[in-house]
């Protein structure tokens, strides 16, 4: 993968760069990843999800389908992917959310050419 | 107005980094540059802290 991704100037996608951290992840480094269960991670990524999901659509308008990337490729963990079904819901949505604030950290979005989650595929 | 549709209050939206809470998130990334969001939490370790 060049990392070189066009990025559109209308889309109805959304990208959220590594806004969703793995509990499991973040633990490695910390050397206490055995303390934490299958059942803790997926609540924990269940709850992240619902968060983001509700948030978003109410706030911005309608989600066709929302994709979080949960590999552990150093530039595409934790990326949250958002189709809107306006595209003008889409833009919306990118510049107020390059200006809060989520979970310590600013939330870096923007357009993303991804249309069709299947298709879609680093190469 | 309420949707009632959140079951309970966000763990994470508008959260801001502790120490952070004047800035707004374009201050603060412009602060840091655009470098990999999350290598930029971690508390520094002193590279002369004593090892014995």
């Amino acid at each position: 993968c060049s990392r070189i991704h066009n990025k559109p100037t209308f889309s109805q996608t959304i990208l959220l760069q590594n806004l969703y951290v793995n509990p499991q992840n973040s633990a490695k480094s910390a050397d206490v990843m055995s303390n934490i269960s299958e059942e803790a991670v997926q609540e924990h990524y269940d709850n992240f999800f619902e968060d983001v999901f509700v948030e978003c659509e109410d706030k911005y308008g309608e989600i066709e389908e929302m994709n979080v990337c949960d590999n552990l490729g150093d530039h595409l963990v934790g990326n949250v992917y958002i189709k809107f079904r306006r595209e003008e819901d889409a833009e919306k949505a990118v510049n107020e959310l390059n200006n809060r604030w989520f979970g310590g950290r600013p939330i870096y979005a923007e357009l993303s050419p991804v249309t069709d989650f299947r298709e879609a595929c680093c190469r | 107005g309420t949707k009632g549709r959140r079951r309970k209050p966000s763990l994470y939206w508008d959260v801001p980094p502790p120490g952070y809470e004047h800035m707004t998130p374009t201050e603060y990334k412009s602060m840091q540059g655009h470098h990999t969001p999350g290598s930029i939490t971690g508390a520094l370790i002193p590279a002369t802290a004593a090892r014995s």
